[in-house]
């Protein structure tokens, strides 16, 4: 079943077209990839996705209903989690006490909180999840430390540890390695793979600038340009596509 | 060590507040008993600020609205039932700011928010100062200060300083009831939502709601706060809404600190304690106030909770960080 369908997506911000009827079809459990130059409307087509903006035309499915008019909280609710291409997370809390409002956030949507109604403090359960989700993410040594003195992987580490506090059934991934030292960027792409891994069931919708992460996940890749799709495929489709090569992949080229 | 001395100071404070009666002129226990009812007003509307980052200028309004409310039930001769003419007063101010908040919140935050509150608590004002069934412009005067009967026990809150001793339990019962809603899941939600509203929305969090909800509960316990003050002045008048009432959690919460659960409260009786102090200097007591709290908020931008919370983590010097002492406290995203 396909996890999200967009129908021929029109989006624009004022007098400018960012999207021109984009479709698209991301599969149940696999790992799908946007690419495309800077401005090509992959952060914009992300927004359409989960709601963040509306589009003025076409429609947004999520599995298999129409969610174009829900408002992103409720399509978080059904299952997206997403992370924002420049990393945001609450930066007066601690990093444990991030995870732990994003899981509260989830028991009390799925009606399971389990704190007694008196209690101020986060239940025993939230809180263990949370240590071992940052322990996942190698943040377990800087939980009690306010977001705002984290690194900028580590921050973005955390962003995505919010997102995956919500346990959602696709995870949205805008550039999650956007600045980092390739050290980290190895490490990141470790942990999604580690993530959504076969057997997980997780989708992963994800933008990346480096071909390299790219490469090391996706299962099929879509390519933008200026508002339009002009590619989909797999690794190996993308990589032999003239047109491709032309307006992304061959600027890489002549970069390199 | 910050808690527990903290903790001891809030002890301290509240037994000398109990025990004023016993040694203070009765000027200065009216002015103790005001203090505590403006703080808990100004806890109020911290709820919305500091917590859910919504700020109003028309506070004044459902304070207005809880202190009418009891006055002119007082009048009709419902004082045997105070307990239940408080808890009408409270719904009234609730289901008010429930009304405007659902009309108002959905689309109106930041400074259009501040300017519509503001217009309907001068609205408020002004229609009360033509409403004649409620004294126009002189008001309600002689309140009573009626009995109070819980279970068996019946106290005359009329006789000499039960009233205050009165206020001192139910304010004290507010101000718990407000750290408690700060401080649960409710109350970090709606930080979050603070400190970054789309984040919380990609949490599942139905921002609206809470705030709705947050405006809701903030304006019920303003009105409870003028529900309590009509019997202490005694005399409710239009002006008991004004504009200089809507200021007063602002400027309390600009001393004490927003970033701080008690910064509000502690504004307050500072403010108070300013205000005391200075009043024989008649003419200048304005610069003078006005000149302290410009230098608190230039030399402290946490306020004095803030700056409080610094200094102690200063000479326990722990590397712990309390909530209060961070640097990114500007209470509302820019
Ligand atoms: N809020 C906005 N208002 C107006 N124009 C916008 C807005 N957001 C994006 N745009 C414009 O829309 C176009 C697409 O932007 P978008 O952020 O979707 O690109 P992108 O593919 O994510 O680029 P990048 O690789 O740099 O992240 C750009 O021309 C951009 O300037
Ligand atoms: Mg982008």
């Amino acid at each position: 079943m396909a996890m999200i369908r967009l129908r021929s997506v029109d989006k624009s911000y004022g007098a400018l077209k960012v999207l021109h009827g984009v479709d698209a079809e991301i599969s149940e459990g696999e790992t799908f990839a946007i690419i495309g130059p800077n401005g090509a409307g992959k952060t914009t087509l992300f927004k359409v996705m989960t709601g963040e903006v509306g589009c003025e035309a076409g429609t947004v499915e999520f599995l298999g209903k129409d969610v174009t008019r829900d408002p992103a909280y409720r399509r978080t609710r059904a299952g997206m989690g997403r992370t924002f291409q420049v990393a945001r997370v609450f930066k007066e809390m601690t990093a444990e006490e991030n995870v732990v409002v994003a899981i509260e956030a989830r028991l009390k949507n799925a009606g399971q909180s389990d704190a007694p109604w008196y209690s101020v403090k986060p239940s025993r359960a939230a809180r263990d999840e949370a240590r071992d989700l940052l322990a996942r993410l190698s943040l377990d040594r800087k939980a009690q430390m306010h977001a705002a003195e984290l690194s900028h992987g580590d921050k973005k580490r955390l962003e995505l540890g919010i997102t995956l506090a919500g346990r959602p059934k696709v995870l949205m991934l805008d550039e999650p390695t956007a600045g980092m030292s390739p050290s980290e960027r190895v490490g990141v792409t470790e942990l999604i793979r580690s993530i959504s891994g076969k057997g997980s069931g997780l989708t992963v919708v994800m933008t990346e600038h480096d071909m390299g992460v790219i490469f090391g996940l996706a299962d099929r890749i879509m390519v933008m340009n200026q508002g339009r799709k002009i590619a989909e495929g797999s690794i190996d489709d993308i990589r032999a596509d003239p047109v491709v090569r032309d307006v992304y992949l061959g600027k890489e080229a002549h970069h390199a | 060590m910050n808690r527990t001395l903290s903790g001891l100071l809030l002890i301290f404070a509240g037994a000398a507040l109990v025990l004023l009666p016993l040694w203070a002129n009765s000027g200065l226990v009216f002015l103790a008993g005001t203090t505590m009812v403006v703080g808990v007003f100004a806890l109020s509307w911290n709820l919305l600020f500091g917590y859910a980052g919504l700020a109003s200028f028309g506070s004044g309004g459902l304070f207005s609205i809880g202190a009418y409310t009891m006055a002119v039930m007082l009048r009709g001769g419902f004082e045997g039932q105070f307990l239940l003419l408080i808890a009408l007063s409270t719904l009234a101010g609730g289901a008010v700011a429930l009304a405007i908040g659902i009309v108002a919140l959905r689309r109106s935050t930041g400074i259009f928010l501040a300017i519509l509150t503001l217009a309907l608590a001068e609205l408020l004002r002004i229609t009360l100062a033509k409403i004649h069934w409620v004294g126009a412009e002189d008001g309600i005067p002689n309140i009573v200060r009626p009995n109070f009967s819980i279970g068996l026990a019946t106290v005359d809150l009329g006789r000499g300083n039960h009233y205050y001793w009165f206020l001192c339990i139910a304010c004290a019962l507010l101000v718990a009831l407000s750290w408690w809603i700060a401080h649960g899941r409710f109350g970090r939600t709606l930080r979050t939502i603070r400190l970054d509203i789309e984040r919380a929305a990609f949490m599942g969090v139905d921002t609206h709601r809470y705030r709705l909800v947050a405006f809701t509960i903030s304006g019920a316990i303003a009105a409870c706060a003028g529900a309590l003050f009509a019997p202490w002045a005694q005399i409710v008048t239009p002006d008991i809404g004004n504009m200089m009432r809507s200021t007063q959690p602002i400027l309390f919460t600009l001393l004490g600190g927003a970033s701080s659960f008690w910064g509000p409260m502690i504004g307050a009786f500072l403010f108070s304690a300013i205000e005391f102090s200075t009043r024989t200097l008649v003419g200048i007591q304005e610069i003078i106030t006005g000149s302290i709290l410009l230098g608190v908020v230039l030399l402290f931008p946490t306020g004095v909770a803030g700056a409080w919370n610094a200094l102690i983590a200063r000479l326990t010097a722990r590397p712990r960080r309390d909530e209060a002492t961070s640097a990114a406290l500007q209470p509302v995203k820019e």
